[in-house]
């Protein structure tokens, strides 16, 4: 059940309607009625999913209390490090098993041994990355006495399985989900027209910008070898657009749904593509992935302490597997190389935290160096997505072949041109409305919310005409394959 | 809360109904347009079908005809088509539709109902009855929301083109190339075979074809079917339950069929998958049948010995 479908908008109105008319200041009640629904939600992809999806709950609940109640660190640790192997083997065998074993049969290959990998017959269960990365976050913390360990077992799988967040994010930690499930909810009818409104906008992100980009980008990613290097770059900056506007649309409804529930869920994106410099941009990127990263990686390893080298080292290692968490391939590999390799010149000369506000602040228009440090950081994303969205390495080095060639400063080719022009004034549009609302959760947080009501609508219905006549062809959301 | 659903149910519904008035608008101008395309249709033989006879029939080499035969057309199609047509003031005096095994196979149904659900379902939608409408509008509120959008542009479309594109007409741009084994193994799999309906038929085309059966003989219409050539070895891996099915239910429903299906056998005169002919086979296939137009003769005058002459079977 996907967030843009019919099904989806019929789930959710009867789910909120129970949750607040039949269940209404029964925090127990609604607890167990949203882990019914997220449950019901998951086991409508497949139903043996959600069978693994409570073996991981139940993993990190019990060892979260066996560790409570361990009277030696021995034991603690011995229950931490179960937690944690099993999770990482889950994700192991159902994620990497296949790559690692046909990378490793393609390495003796080359070595002059021929050796048939061994690969496995598993379907990726959707979400797992997301799921898995919940339950290690809480082990950890409990681990490191940050939290106690959750005794109600409704409310941590409901931390673990909520529905909004359970498929593709906000990667969320027990310190901030945990507390909202253990209050009482009371119902907000402008928080709810708040979430109603970051709904609607995510919506017009995945239906009408990255669907829209997606017809295009597919086409030329999927005739590469045929397209001009206009065309390829026009390729990639739309695949750009559409990866930032399908994820960050997801998690606009995520956190819009969440929120219908009375429930605040952790910030994903913050207008990535109006950041100065790399850094930047990756402290406004899938923000809940970075943030784990740095927690529960970069830091125990040493973060940004001690000397260059640890730095350097830390930073790939942080890249890297940042990389290999999207997917089994060696060109999210190389995507996270090629970011490593973006941030060394700001990490080496330690201005790396220099733009840590929002751009422009207090005025409309950047300086003109300020939109050139955008462009240039917007160009640079561009071409390291070209990794991400490629088929293989050898399809990338073929795409930027092609891209960085005579043709490069023709006018691009597309199939259909007329809806290329639609589509880019459509992103004129998408661009100055998140340029207006930069410093908010969204774009269209504050636009509009002091107007006259029918103002106000008339802009509503203006986001939903569009949805309605320049929605796209239906597409999965890409991350739900992470 | 409560006020809150309201509010939000309100603000939903108000579009909901705009987008319906558009539609209803829209089929009424729609409407308009049908019955003058109808009065104007001054054509006293009229040809129909899918692609096998947009293919293969050059009108503008028979007078007095027009081919209004659409690719992908279903049987389902052409009867809402032919209503449409069949209004007080239209010159039509003979239908021939083109009609084949494949026709009513289930795997060839729901290929085409698949493959172009959105674009050629969308197609015939004003040509329905506003029960058939309800029920379609219903289903893709539930299923397919984005069909609504497809409608409107559609129906808008229909009315500057005057219904124009649903005409259709002759088309054939196959002029080098010749039947091909592979190509027909894969078609004949396509179209008999499927793997969720199995090789089936597709029983509601039948009801279809009787219904039209039933309009040109309430309008006073000669229906005539025609079966058009295919090659002969596509013919042979027909599965004979079909070629059987189908003779039945001719049989049955007592219509005339002009089966060129065995006209000519040279690779050359066959698109790829021998299943449609191609450029010069249209060429022969039209000749042929502007020859035995001339020779029509009133189906109440056909006497027993002449059928095989007319190449018209009366069933």
């Amino acid at each position: 059940m996907l967030f843009n479908t019919v099904e989806y908008a019929m789930f959710l109105p009867l789910v909120f309607v129970l949750h607040w008319l039949v269940a209404a200041n029964r925090p127990k009640l609604q607890n167990v009625l949203l882990l019914v629904a997220s449950y019901f939600f998951y086991s409508c992809w497949d139903w043996r999913f959600s069978l693994l999806l409570a073996f991981s709950t139940m993993l990190d609940f019990t060892t979260g209390l066996l560790m409570l109640r361990s009277r030696t660190d021995w034991a603690r640790r011995s229950w931490f490090w179960i937690s944690v192997i099993v999770n990482l083997g889950l994700l192991g065998v159902f994620k990497y098993f296949n790559f690692f074993s046909e990378s490793f049969a393609a390495a003796l290959t080359r070595m002059g041994v021929s050796v048939d990998p061994f690969t496995l017959r598993v379907i990726l269960p959707v979400g797992i990355s997301f799921y898995t990365f919940h339950g290690l976050s809480y082990v950890i913390d409990i681990y490191k006495r940050r939290i106690e360990a959750e005794k109600d077992i409704i409310d941590y799988a409901l931390f673990v399985s909520f529905f909004p967040l359970l498929v593709a994010g906000p990667i969320e930690r027990a310190t901030h989900l945990l507390p909202q499930l253990k209050t009482n909810r009371h119902f907000d009818s402008s928080r709810a027209v708040d979430g109603l409104r970051q709904i609607l906008w995510g919506l017009f992100k995945k239906i009408v910008i990255a669907d829209n980009c997606a017809m295009f980008a597919d086409q030329i990613f999927g005739n590469s070898a045929e397209q001009t290097g206009s065309t390829l770059l026009l390729g990639a900056v739309f695949f750009a657009f559409q990866i930032y506007a399908d994820f960050s649309g997801y998690s606009d409804i995520a956190q819009g749904t969440a929120r219908l529930f009375g429930i605040e869920l952790l910030r994903n994106f913050a207008f990535p593509y109006f950041s100065r410099d790399i850094a930047e941009f990756w402290r406004r990127w899938h923000i809940s992935l970075s943030s784990w990263f740095r927690d529960y990686l970069y830091i125990p390893l040493g973060g940004s302490r001690g000397g260059t080298a640890a730095k350097v080292r830390n930073t790939f290692i942080i890249f890297l597997v940042s990389g290999l968490w999207h997917g089994a391939n060696w060109t999210f590999l190389a995507w996270g190389f090629l970011n490593a390799l973006y941030f060394m010149p700001l990490l080496l000369s330690s201005r790396n935290r220099e733009n840590l506000g929002t751009v422009a602040q207090g005025r409309s228009l950047p300086t003109t160096g300020e939109f050139f440090q955008m462009a240039t950081t917007f160009l640079l994303t561009v071409m390291a997505w070209v990794f991400f969205r490629a088929n293989d390495l050898t399809h990338a080095i073929q795409y930027f072949q092609g891209m960085l060639s005579p043709t490069l400063f023709t006018l691009p080719v597309l199939q259909k041109p007329v809806t290329g022009i639609i589509l880019c004034i459509l992103l004129g549009l998408f661009l100055s409305l998140e340029w207006l609302g930069r410093n908010e959760k969204y774009a269209i947080e504050r636009i509009g919310v002091t107007w006259a009501r029918p103002l106000r609508y008339s802009m509503y219905y203006a986001i939903m005409a569009i949805i309605f006549w320049y929605g796209g062809k239906d597409q999965q959301f890409i991350y739900f394959q992470f | 809360m409560r006020n809150f659903l309201l509010k939000v149910s309100a603000f939903l519904t108000l579009p909901a109904i705009l987008i319906l008035l558009i539609i209803a608008g829209l089929d009424m101008a729609n409407r308009n347009v049908t019955e003058r395309r109808a009065r104007d249709m001054d054509y006293a033989n009229v040809f129909m079908g899918d692609s096998h006879i947009a293919l293969a029939i050059d009108h503008s080499e028979m007078e007095g005809s027009i081919n209004i035969a659409r690719p992908a057309e279903l049987i389902g199609h052409s009867y809402h088509k032919l209503r449409s047509l069949l209004v007080s003031g239209s010159g039509i005096q003979n239908v021939f539709l083109g009609f084949s095994y494949h026709n009513i196979a289930k795997g060839h149904t729901s290929t085409i109902e698949s493959l172009h659900n959105g674009t050629i379902i969308t197609d015939y939608f004003y040509l329905h009855n506003w029960r058939e409408k309800a029920g379609m509008l219903l289903t893709w509120a539930v299923t397919e929301p984005s069909q609504f959008r497809t409608l409107i542009s559609k129906g808008w479309m229909n009315i500057s083109t005057r219904s124009k594109k649903l005409d259709g007409g002759f088309q054939n741009t196959f002029t080098e190339n010749t039947a091909t084994k592979s190509v027909m193994d894969k078609r004949i799999l396509t179209q008999f075979y499927d793997e969720t309906s199995g090789n089936g038929i597709e029983e509601k085309n039948l009801e279809y074809l009787a219904r039209i059966k039933e309009l040109c003989d309430s309008s006073g219409v000669r229906l005539i079917l025609v079966n058009t050539p295919i090659h002969p070895y596509y013919r042979s891996k027909i599965p004979a339950k079909f070629v059987q099915r189908y003779e039945r239910a001719l049989d049955s429903l007592q219509i005339e069929v002009m089966d060129l299906s065995r006209l000519f056998h040279d690779d050359k005169l066959f698109t790829f998958d021998g299943d449609h002919v191609s450029y010069e086979g249209a060429i022969i296939t039209t000749r042929h049948i502007g020859q035995r137009l001339k020779l029509l003769k009133p189906r109440d005058q056909i006497t027993n010995d002449e059928k095989d002459q007319h190449s018209i079977v009366i069933r």
